[in-house]
This record gives structure tokens, sequence and C-alpha cells, in this order.
């Protein structure tokens, strides 16, 4: 195993681990309002696990990101024997996702807490709230989209 | 396919059939009640029945509630989800409503309520009582037989444990004649009765404040030991608890009153409904004027019902007043009719645009079947939704959404079989056994996303630039529509025509088209720029102005490059389903190599919950981003928005659907 290996796997870790606390928090803060309306009209629950799983697609965005990394180098069968310097590309190339996951998952989880509160006023909108929240991931979808055009662009071998 | 047209009408009639009219309005519910703004109305219906109807609400809510309490209703999770109603035939409605008394189940289950919660009280009374007790629990002597007498007094009272011994000590030393009985003690303090001679009482009370004795005053005088008025208490409790066993037996004998208390509860929905929309009413003494909208082919139904009624009784069309919007209701046939769902999540066009229905279906499931991207999981959405829309019973919209899945399943299947992606497997690593299926599968393979994104990704950006002229073209169609010819032609047409140029010119220059061309696209661009420049400024009075415009104008193009970059979205979230597809694939592969003898059904675990999970996950995804699509880059071409939806009078109930 080379240092470049290592660098790929904390890029790999990094994106994992910075859209996983973005995506918890905005499910945590989502949740923590749903179950207040719940209390109050259970018969929207469906319209609200909806709402709630909206901020969790970062987590899997990061995850989808430190996986191509894992293909890249071929860490489950036999990994290539990167050099430092392509380490140190494939952690850079791994920021985008990281960075935009953990944001949007924070500020998506806020939309959708307002988001909710609409709902438990007005259940019929709630197709329009979940489109408000959609707003917010373009960028995380955008994030996943550079690192994965990154990585797949930097020669190995 | 289109907006549907509305007319204004006014119902004109006689006050004694109001009750006929709007009962019969509710029922069909095909129009949009407005209140006159010089209404006269104030209050005349009085205000005591409709006060009656509101109790009436709060009661049976409440009834139901506690009948919730008792017994929770079975519902399945799909049902609770959806939020079904039951359905009820009319004529059982009404039958149900006609026999129910529904003053002596309210006055029962308030009655039962209110006893169960007065039982429940005195056993809190009793157990407070009980746990006082405890601490007299070994005292021998019945309450009414302790007390002073002439020459000897007692006292209670606890003491810290640790000063105990030290007290008794002193006591023993100097008075003898006083006899201290531990009654109860714990960790802590014991509970002592000290007996005493009278004449000595101010010494014992100097010795108890020297050891901290803290006094309790006996406060029972009942003829019997602590012990016994426990077991008293005890069974008084028991006897409490049967008490209010046999309530709630009783209430449960109320549980098959359900049904009709529900059926109760939306009559008086529906009452209250009409009672709030007849203050919309203008009526005289006599005469009665509803004023309202229509759909224009619902007229002559309801000229002819609205006779039936009462030969009094007149819909007459009216003009709008001058600015008055007509609500919009979007009607569209066929193939098109689920589409509605997604207009609807945006909202309703304006009664003078376009309906943006039929233009939107084709991206919007073309984008799905994009963004969902594996043949397998199209597959399963469309049997999925097929069961969906046979075993559930769905309201018209939910039927709408679900029908929208399975044409998006099959979108998915034809982008996922181009795409080469069976449920996150390439037909190449199919086993040879499946001879012909495999080699047809890999012929229409034309494409990997894993493998080559780029591809994908100029795919992706290609079909935006395609939808973005599409909607140009449609907002060119509309203003046709509108026989508006100069703008459509000098806005729209220049437009597209620019934007093809463009495509056309940047093609020439990365060598997708010959490079011969180059100069003359390059010239056609200039032209075409020119032409905006001059043209794009044209509502401007002053010359430099109309310039100034026109050139600023070319900044839209800056709107559309963003517009055109956002359907990148496709092929990230067509990599994100490839992608869990096969990390769903793998793990299932480790888990059967490395785990022994029940590898094989970990496996099959793993993959039926994995794909499951990603078909879910994914498909919201997929939904929601190709409605974003619609919303956000392809309606801003063509379309405002913001009309009143239409929203007639109706039967609105919350358990009850009734049927006809």
């Amino acid at each position: 195993m080379t240092l470049g290996i290592a660098l790929a796997i904390l890029g790999a870790a990094i994106a994992v681990i910075a859209c996983g606390i973005g995506s918890v928090k905005g499910v945590g803060m989502a949740g923590e309002a749903a179950a207040g309306v719940v209390a109050e009209q259970p018969e929207k629950f469906g319209k609200l696990l909806l709402l709630q799983a909206l901020p969790g697609t970062q987590g899997i965005y990061g995850f989808l990101g430190a996986f191509w990394v894992i293909m890249k180098i071929q860490l489950l069968s036999s990994p290539i024997d990167i050099s430092t310097v392509t380490g140190w590309q494939i952690l850079f190339a791994c920021l985008p996702i990281a960075i935009t996951g953990l944001i949007s998952g924070i500020h998506q989880g806020r939309v959708v807490t307002s988001g909710i509160s609409t709902v438990a006023k007005r259940g019929e909108e709630s197709g329009k709230m979940i489109i408000l929240a959609a707003m917010v991931e373009t960028y995380a979808v955008l994030g996943l989209l550079a690192s994965i055009l990154l990585i797949n662009g930097i020669p190995v071998e | 396919m289109a907006i549907i047209s509305m007319q204004k009408v006014n119902i004109i009639g006689f006050k004694e059939d109001e009750r006929k009219i709007l009962k019969f309005l509710q029922e069909k519910g095909l129009m949009e009640i407005i209140e006159k703004e010089e209404a006269l109305s104030s209050n005349e219906l009085g205000g005591k029945s409709e006060e009656e109807i509101d109790t009436y609400i709060a009661r049976t809510s409440f009834a139901l509630e506690f009948l919730d309490g008792l017994e929770k209703e079975k519902q399945n999770f799909i049902d609770a989800f959806l939020g079904a109603k039951i359905k009820v035939s009319k004529k059982k409605f009404n039958k149900v409503l006609r026999n129910f008394k529904y003053d002596k189940v309210l006055n029962t289950c308030e009655r039962i309520d209110d006893e169960i919660a007065r039982l429940k009280e005195e056993t809190k009374n009793q157990e407070k009582e009980k746990e006082l007790l405890f601490s007299w629990e070994d005292f021998p002597y019945r309450f009414s037989e302790v007390g002073a007498t002439d020459k000897v007094a007692l006292i209670f009272g606890t003491i810290p444990q640790s000063e105990k011994d030290k007290l008794v000590t002193k006591i023993n030393s100097k008075l003898p004649c006083t006899h201290v009985q531990v009654i109860k003690r714990d960790k802590s303090e014991a509970f002592l009765m000290i007996v005493f001679l009278k004449k000595e009482e101010n010494n014992v009370n100097n010795f108890l404040r020297e050891f901290n004795f803290n006094e309790r005053k006996l406060s029972y005088d009942f003829d019997a030991t602590a012990k016994e008025r426990i077991e008293e208490i005890d069974k008084e409790i028991a006897s409490l608890q049967k008490r209010i066993n046999s309530q709630k037996q009783k209430a449960i004998e109320l549980l098959r009153y359900r049904l009709d208390l529900k059926c109760f509860y939306d009559s008086l929905l529906l009452k209250r409904n009409a009672e709030d929309t007849k203050r919309k009413f203008t009526s005289t003494e006599k005469v009665l004027l509803i004023s309202g909208w229509i759909a224009k082919d619902n007229f002559r139904f309801l000229k002819e019902n609205l006779a039936k009624i009462s030969q009094n009784t007149a819909l007459i069309e009216v003009k709008p007043r001058r600015g008055e919007e007509a609500p919009v209701a979007i009607h569209n046939k066929g193939i098109i009719t689920p589409f509605e769902a997604v207009t609807k999540i945006y909202g309703m066009p304006k009664s003078t645009e376009l309906d943006p229905t039929p233009f939107l279906s084709f991206f919007f499931i073309l984008f799905f079947g994009v963004c969902l991207s594996d043949a397998g999981y199209g597959i399963l959405l469309m049997i999925l939704s097929r069961i969906a829309l046979r075993k559930l019973d769905l309201g018209l919209e939910g039927k709408k959404l679900i029908k929208l899945l399975f044409y998006g399943g099959i979108s998915t299947l034809i982008v996922g079989a181009l795409f080469g992606s069976w449920f996150g497997a390439s037909p190449d690593i199919f086993p040879e056994s499946f001879g012909a299926i495999k080699t047809f599968l890999l012929k229409i393979k034309l494409i990997d996303p894993v493998k080559n994104p780029v591809n994908v990704l100029i795919l992706s950006l290609a079909l935006g630039i395609l939808q973005i002229i599409f909607g140009i073209g449609v907002s060119m169609y509309g203003k046709i529509l509108k026989k508006d010819y100069k703008n459509a032609l000098l806005t729209d047409a220049l437009w597209i025509i620019f934007i093809v140029l463009l495509v056309f010119f940047a093609l020439t220059n990365v060598g997708v088209l010959p490079s011969t061309l180059q100069v003359t696209s390059k010239l056609l661009v200039i032209i075409s720029t020119v032409g905006l420049v001059l043209t794009q400024g044209r509502h401007q009075k002053n010359i430099f102005l109309k310039i100034g415009s026109g050139v600023l104008s070319l900044y839209k193009v800056i709107g559309y490059l963003s517009d055109t970059l956002s359907y990148s979205r496709l092929l990230a979230l067509g990599l994100s389903t490839a992608i869990i597809g096969i990390v769903v694939n793998m793990v299932a592969q480790l888990c059967r190599d490395m785990i022994p003898y029940v590898g094989v059904v970990v496996m099959a675990l793993i993959l039926i919950g994995g794909h499951l999970f990603n078909l879910a996950i994914s498909s919201l995804g997929s939904f929601i981003h190709s409605g974003r699509l619609q919303f956000v880059e392809f309606f801003t071409k063509f379309l405002e928005g913001g009309g009143n939806t239409f929203k007639p009078f109706r039967r609105e109930t919350k358990y009850i659907e009734i049927g006809d």
C-alpha cells in the first residue's frame, strides 16, 4: 500500500462523513418537526415521511462519491498502486460532493422543516413543498456530478 | 386537452327552494360559489343553529376519539398512509342518519367518560391515603384506642436514624417512666411513638428538640389498625377498578356505533359547509341569488336540473366584471390525464394561458426514465403500480399518480435497456445460458453511463436544449393562438433560430460537424445576433433605448445556458441509481461468498431489500427532479401561472365517501 491509496481513502471517507453529517442534521430536524405534526394529525404521516426523506439523499451522494473512488482504484479486488500525487488528486476531487453535501443537507433540512409546518396547515400543498426542498438539493447533485467527472478524468496506473 | 372554459352564472330562485338548490349543488359539485360584494344577508340564518352544529361536531369528534382510545381501528398500513375513506352508498348513508339516535349515543359516551374519570380520581385519592398509611403499617393499635389520658401523653414523629439510639439511651437513663417505641424504620429515618408522663412534658420536649425530632400529628381516629385500613383500601381500589372495567365494557358496546358516528360527523360537516356557503348568497325575503362559476359544458345540465327542482329557478349567464379572473380547471384526455398531477403540483395556469400538461408529458416521462435508468426497476415499477391500481382504493388524484408511475416504468424500461442496466447488472455478465436474449440485450445496449459518463452528460444537455427550444416554441404557439403574430415571430421565433444557430456553431467548433462549415455558422450567428439586438428593444420609444434594450436582451443567453446545465442532473441521478444497484449486487455477492451455509439466503435478502430500497429512493428522486426541470426550466419559457384553482361547492367529508 502506498500513501497515494491512503489519500484516496481519506477523500472517500471525507465524502461519506461530511455528507452523512449534512443528512443527519437535515433529516433530524425535519423528523423533529414531523413528529410534532403527527401528534395532532397522524393521517399526514405519509406526506411527512416523504418530506423527511428528502435531506437524506446527500448521505447517499456522499456514499456514491466514495464508491466511485473505490471503483477507480479497485480497492475491493487488487488495489492499483497509485502515486502520492494521484492520491491528492482523488482527495481533492472528493471535495465538491463532501462540502456541498454537508451544507446543502442542513439547509434542505431547514426548508423541509418549514415545509412541514405548511403541510400541517394545508396538507394538499405537500407537492410544492417537496419541489422547494429539491431546489436546494440541486447543488448537491451538481457537487456529486463534479466529483464523479473529476475522478473519472484522473489518470491512474 | 386544455383549460376548461368557464362561465360566470347567476342562479335566481325563490327563497323557499333554497335548501333543495343547495343540496343539489353540493351533491353535483359543479359550481364554485362566490360572494357577492353587496351581500345582503347579514346573519339571518340565526347563529344558533350553526353553533349547535359546531357543538355537535365537537361532541361527535370527542366520542370517536373516546372509542378510538378503547380500541384502535384496524386499518392496513397503506390505507392509513393514503388516509382512505370508508365507502358508503347514499342510500345507506341516509338510512344510518335516519335511524341513528345520536343524542343517546353521545350522551352515553360522555357519561361513561365522566364516570371513568370520576372513578379514576377516586382511585387516586385512595392510593394517596394508602401511601400515607404505609408508615403506620406496623403500628399495632387501633387508632380509636390511642390517645392521651389524665396523666400520660403521646407524641409521634420521625428522627434521623443516626440520632435514634442516642435519644433512646438518654431517655432511658434520664426519664425512666418514658417509653419509646419504634413503629417503622427505613435507611434514613425512624418513626417513633413516645409515651411520657404529662408532668415531664417539658423535659421530653427538650430532649426531642436536641435530637432533631420531627413531630407528626396523629390525624386518624378510625376504629381499625393501619394494616386493617390498608387492606380495606385495597379492597376499595379493586372494586373501583372493577367499576371502571364495567364502564369500559359498556363503552365497548358502543363501538358498533362507530360507523354511525362517522356518518353523523360527516353529515354535520356537509351541513356546516352548506351553511357557510349560504352566507355567500344574496337574498331578500322571498328571492334568492346565487352567483358563481361553472364549466361552460355543464350549463345545460345545471339549467335542466335546476328547473326540475322548482319551476321558479333560473340559471343565467352573466358577464364577469372587468378584471375579474375566472377560476381555472384543466381537463386532458386519455393518456395525458395522469400528467395533470404534475401540473397540479405547480399550480394552475392563468385562465388566459395554455394548459402545460400535454407539453410537459413527453419530457417528464422521458426524464423520469433517464433518472431511474434501470430496466429491471422499470419492470418492477410497472408491476407494482399495476397491483396498486388494482388492489388499492385510491382517490382520483391518487390514481393519476400511480398511472404516472406506470408510464414512468415503461420509460425506465426503455432507457434502462439502452443503458444496459438490469437490476444494477450489465447484460455482459449474464450467464451464457441466456443465449439469444443476452445477445439481443447486448445489441440494444447503446451506452454505459458508468463507463462513459461524459457521453451521457452530453446527451442530458442535448435533451435540455431540446426542451428549452420546445418551450419557446410553445410560447410562440400560445401567441399565435391569441393572434399576436408580431411577438410570436419577433421574439420567440427569432430566439429559436438564434439558439439553433448557436448550437450549430458550437458543433462545427468541436468537430462534430465538418469544420468547413465554421465560417458559415459564425456568419449566421452574427447575423442573428444583430437581428436580436435590432428587434428585442422594439417596445422602447427612444432609438438609443431600443438598441440598449436589444443588447441587454442578449443576456438571456446566460439564462438559457444555466437552464441547459441544470439538465446535467439527469446524468447524476441516473448514475446514482446505477451505482446503488451495483453496490447492492456487490454486497450480496460478498455475503454469499463469506457466510457459510446460509450465505445464499442472506444474499437473496440483501438483493430483494436493497433493490426495493433503491427503487423507492431513486423513483422519489427521479420524480422530484424531473418535475423540477418542468417547473423551473420549462414552464418559465411560456407560463406565468398563478391561476385560481376551480373549487366547486361540493361534498367534503372526513371519514365517509358517499357513493351513488
